[in-house]
């Protein structure tokens, strides 16, 4: 809402400058932009009652004494002979209507309603119109000129369902539809009530007479339909926001009062309904009130303070018919606290009483610190996709057709960002995600990995590729680091990757990991692309014991085989992990070397086994037992064979 | 006699990698929060309209209720928690008595251009006890900014509405010769802590809240915020 401080000042009995007065908006939570001497100001939602000259000169009282008496036609009025029914007064309990007639010509406007358009840029309508803006600005209570001659009938005020063609006083053709409040004349709306008036009816150059209306519509009523016809109204703003519902005749009366300062009034009358009368009272309490705020006022200087509030306080409080914001002591603790100034509130030592827990590092937080020290970046993704899962949840009113559904799965979004990387010349990516899905079946949480690339920027290791080995080694070592225990992995087709595996986890499948398919990775850089996905769902941190150290050597047996087929690789890995858990003394055993003689097709993998005793030094027999157990076991097993024996 | 080959070599330089800076963020402020005596609670990001908003005095008839503010999923029975606070009304119905949480997370409003994201995140606090006061509330909150932008920081506190919290605050922090927002904050709204069955006769909360992205952008000089969700290599290796 935009206010010049000239036009503000009027309103003040005390004249601060103009950065004084910026100071004091703020203080008060009067947000803005200054723009030469014009106030751009972002009033709070609640704060309907500021949207006007004399609502903020109001909010200004306490430092500056607000003048608010501008004239008004004191003088009585007759009746007006206008026929209205409200067949919604519960929507509209106050309403108030004058009928002018005006004689003569306008030639000047005033200069506070001249200075008016021209100090903020705005276009000139017609006079009854001009006035009706005006008086908007002035009082923030909105009035709707009909032009009186138009009305051909009994004005009715209802809430109704009807599909209409409707056509604004500005000329834009909308259809009404659904549930209504309108004015309507002979059963066709002339008004959408509290938003805009209908062209039909509306005023011109050429209006002498005049029918002002003058509304409390209740604000849940009107919030939202200037949205949904699409139309700018800045009555509906101030309705939903909340007006004076006792303000209506006095307004009325200030429009004559405008009228008369331009022509001769020939004649004007009032129709009047007013069911909405008592204020809201809010109990009076000088401690609770100093509790909330942390300060240590009298009961006098609260009530000093809420009387330049224009709060009646006798006993109870008594809330303005303004401040539809009001209706409870942390309100008014409010006030006081914005007269004061929040930052003169003195601050006090605040201390929990609550005792500081200790966070454990979980799996989540070990895993993050693992992956990163592994040269992995953290991605964060946007929820948002289009895919057609079943048990995908729809967004119900979505951005866009490509961002309807939640997504399934993290995969996809971090391919999205891998693809990304590549055309941008990336020829090494790690990319990671931890995020909560959900679907139609529940919500997990989940850890995806992409690679894709050179393994590091080295000389040694520049020429490798992050390949399914690298990715399958990365979460092995971080299940047995971190959880003790190592995942199985069986072997299985899915869409999306041309090479997959199952992830299990102490007995349940809790992901998958594979190479993505070219179709579904879908860029133009061909390096592979390879994921793995888990649910990490009550994944807890082992606790490791403590074991004891060993005093005696420890000695070590490489043993080379030769296997006809990768299958073999499996079988004899099966085959070490029984033998080593059969016998203590194999303290540690991997795999050091791997070649692949392509000309015989023979597949080498050479073992490393490490032996030791906590209690002795092993013999060479205790060790020999242990290996020609294991040779025997291995040659009987297809495929397998050790070269020499 | 010449010196061994090793010392000429090159090195074998390894990259590690880093935290999302937002996620980095989050922590550190987690970090704080905790140091402060407040416990960390979680909840989910698809949420009951009456935790989202009834609960917390934000009636059928608020602006934000409307569909092109907030998402909403499951024909209309659900909303993407545009806010965190309904971690703390869970908080509030679950314990009785002293509290003191802080709830970060994925939070989503109908928004995407240069300046709003559909998912942001947010950190907030709530801290309830007897005869809590705005003056309380000050004090948490310089604790809070000294400990983001220094002992120096110059603060600016301004009245401002939320639904769920009365008296209610803006806090703007001064860079360079500009105030900056940095959170909202209030004392929590009696309506509320009546809604979570916290005797508001007896007790009083304050509460606050943080942007986190809006809290990254300073720290790092971050200008658009939607670099963080490129995913791109050259901004994310910034943070290690």
């Amino acid at each position: 809402m935009k206010i010049v401080y000239s036009h503000l000042l009027n309103f003040l009995e005390k004249k601060p400058s103009i950065e004084e007065l910026s100071d004091k908006l703020f203080q008060l939570g009067h947000e803005h932009e200054l723009e030469g001497e014009v106030f751009d100001l972002e009033i709070t939602p609640n704060r309907g009652d500021c949207l006007s000259l004399k609502g903020l000169a109001r909010d200004l009282n306490h430092f500056y004494s607000a003048k608010l008496d501008q004239k008004i036609f004191e003088d009585e009025l007759p009746d007006a002979n206008l026929k209205f029914e409200n067949k919604a007064e519960n929507l509209c309990p106050n309403i108030c209507f004058v009928e002018i007639e005006i004689e003569g010509e306008i030639k000047n406007y005033a200069s506070y309603l001249e200075n008016y358009f021209n100090d903020l840029n705005l276009n000139k309508n017609n006079f009854f119109t001009d006035i009706s803006n005006y008086l908007a600005y002035e009082s923030g209570q909105p009035t709707h000129c009909y032009d009186a001659e138009k009305i051909a009938g009994p004005l009715v005020l209802e809430k109704r369902n009807k599909k209409e063609e409707f056509k604004t006083l500005l000329g834009t053709e909308i259809e009404l539809e659904g549930e209504n409040l309108v004015f309507t004349v002979n059963g066709v709306a002339v008004d959408l009530a509290g938003t805009m008036g209908d062209e039909s009816t509306s005023c011109n150059e050429k209006t002498s007479k005049v029918l002002v209306e003058c509304a409390y519509f209740k604000p849940e009523e009107i919030l939202g339909k200037a949205r949904k016809y699409n139309l700018t109204s800045e009555a509906s703003y101030k309705f939903e926001r909340g007006v004076d519902y006792l303000a209506q005749e006095q307004v009325l009366r200030r429009f004559i009062a405008i009228v008369q300062d331009h022509v001769k009034v020939k004649s004007c009358a009032i129709k009047s309904e007013q069911r909405k009368k008592d204020l809201l009272s809010v109990e009076f309490n000088s401690q609770k009130l100093n509790n909330v705020i942390g300060i240590d006022l009298t009961d006098e200087e609260q009530q000093e303070i809420l009387k330049s509030l224009y709060f009646e306080v006798s006993g109870d409080v008594m809330v303005p018919p303004h401040r539809s914001d009001v209706d409870q002591i942390n309100d008014l603790a409010e006030e006081i606290t914005r007269m004061i100034g929040y930052d003169n509130i003195a601050p006090k030592a605040l201390s929990l009483p609550v005792k500081t827990k200790t966070i454990s590092p979980n799996f989540e937080t070990s895993c993050r610190n693992y992956l990163v020290n592994c040269g992995f970046f953290e991605a964060i993704n946007f929820p948002f996709n289009d895919n057609v899962d079943e048990s995908a949840i729809s967004v119900d009113n979505p951005l866009d057709k490509q961002r309807s559904k939640m997504r399934v799965c993290i995969t996809k979004s971090l391919k999205e960002n891998v693809v990304y990387n590549q055309n941008r010349q990336k020829d090494s990516i790690k990319l990671f995600e931890f995020s909560d899905i959900y679907t139609k079946e529940g919500n997990e949480r989940k850890l995806s990995a992409m690679v894709c690339g050179r393994t590091n920027k080295n000389f040694k290791e520049f020429n490798q590729q992050l390949d399914y080995s690298y990715l399958k080694g990365l979460i092995c070592t971080i299940f047995e680091e971190i959880l003790g225990e190592k995942p199985n992995f069986e072997e299985g087709k899915s869409e999306n990757y041309d090479l997959y595996e199952k992830v299990y986890f102490k007995g349940g499948q809790i992901g998958r990991i594979g190479r993505l398919s070219k179709n579904f990775v879908d860029s133009k850089v061909k390096t592979p692309v390879f994921s793995f996905e888990i649910s990490i769902n009550g994944l807890e941190i082992s606790e490791k014991k403590y074991q004891k150290t060993s005093d005696f050597p420890a000695s070590y047996r490489d043993l080379s085989f030769s296997l006809e087929a990768h299958d073999n690789l499996s079988d004899l890995a099966n085959l070490m992990i029984k033998v080593s858990e059969a016998n203590d003394l194999i303290t540690d055993f991997f795999i050091f070397d791997l070649f692949e003689n392509k000309k015989l097709n023979i597949l080498k993998v050479g073992y490393r086994f490490k032996f030791q005793s906590i209690v002795k030094s092993l013999t060479d027999e205790e060790i020999d037992k242990v290996m020609n157990s294991l040779i025997k076991d291995a040659l009987l097993m297809d495929g397998i064979s050790i070269e020499g024996l | 006699m010449s010196k061994p080959k090793e010392l000429f070599l090159p090195s074998l330089d390894r990259e590690i990698g880093a935290i999302h800076p937002v996620n980095k963020v989050k922590f550190d402020l987690i970090k704080l929060l905790t140091s402060f005596g407040f416990e960390v609670a979680e909840g989910p990001e698809i949420e009951s309209e009456e935790y989202n908003f009834d609960m917390l005095n934000i009636p059928a008839t608020h602006p934000a209720r409307e569909m092109h503010d907030t998402f909403y999923v499951d024909d209309m029975k659900k909303v993407l928690r545009t806010h965190t606070s309904p971690v703390q009304v869970r908080c509030m119905l679950e314990k009785q008595g002293p509290m003191a949480f802080v709830s970060p997370g994925k939070v989503y409003r109908k928004d995407d251009d240069a300046t709003h994201l559909p998912m942001f995140h947010q950190i907030e606090g709530i801290f309830i006890d007897e005869k809590v006061s705005f003056a309380h509330l000050k004090d948490l909150i310089y604790k809070i900014c000294h400990s983001l932008f220094g002992e120096d920081a110059k603060l600016r506190f301004r009245p401002s509405y939320f639904p769920f919290t009365e008296p209610s605050a803006e806090v703007d922090v001064l860079f360079g010769d500009k105030w900056l927002e940095i959170l909202g904050c209030g004392i929590v709204n009696p309506k509320v802590l009546k809604n979570c069955k916290v005797d508001s006769n007896k007790y009083s909360g304050l509460a606050f809240g943080l942007g986190i992205e809006r809290i990254a952008m300073l720290k790092y000089g971050v200008s658009d915020i939607r670099d963080f969700y490129k995913s791109n290599l050259d901004f994310l290796r910034q943070f290690k």
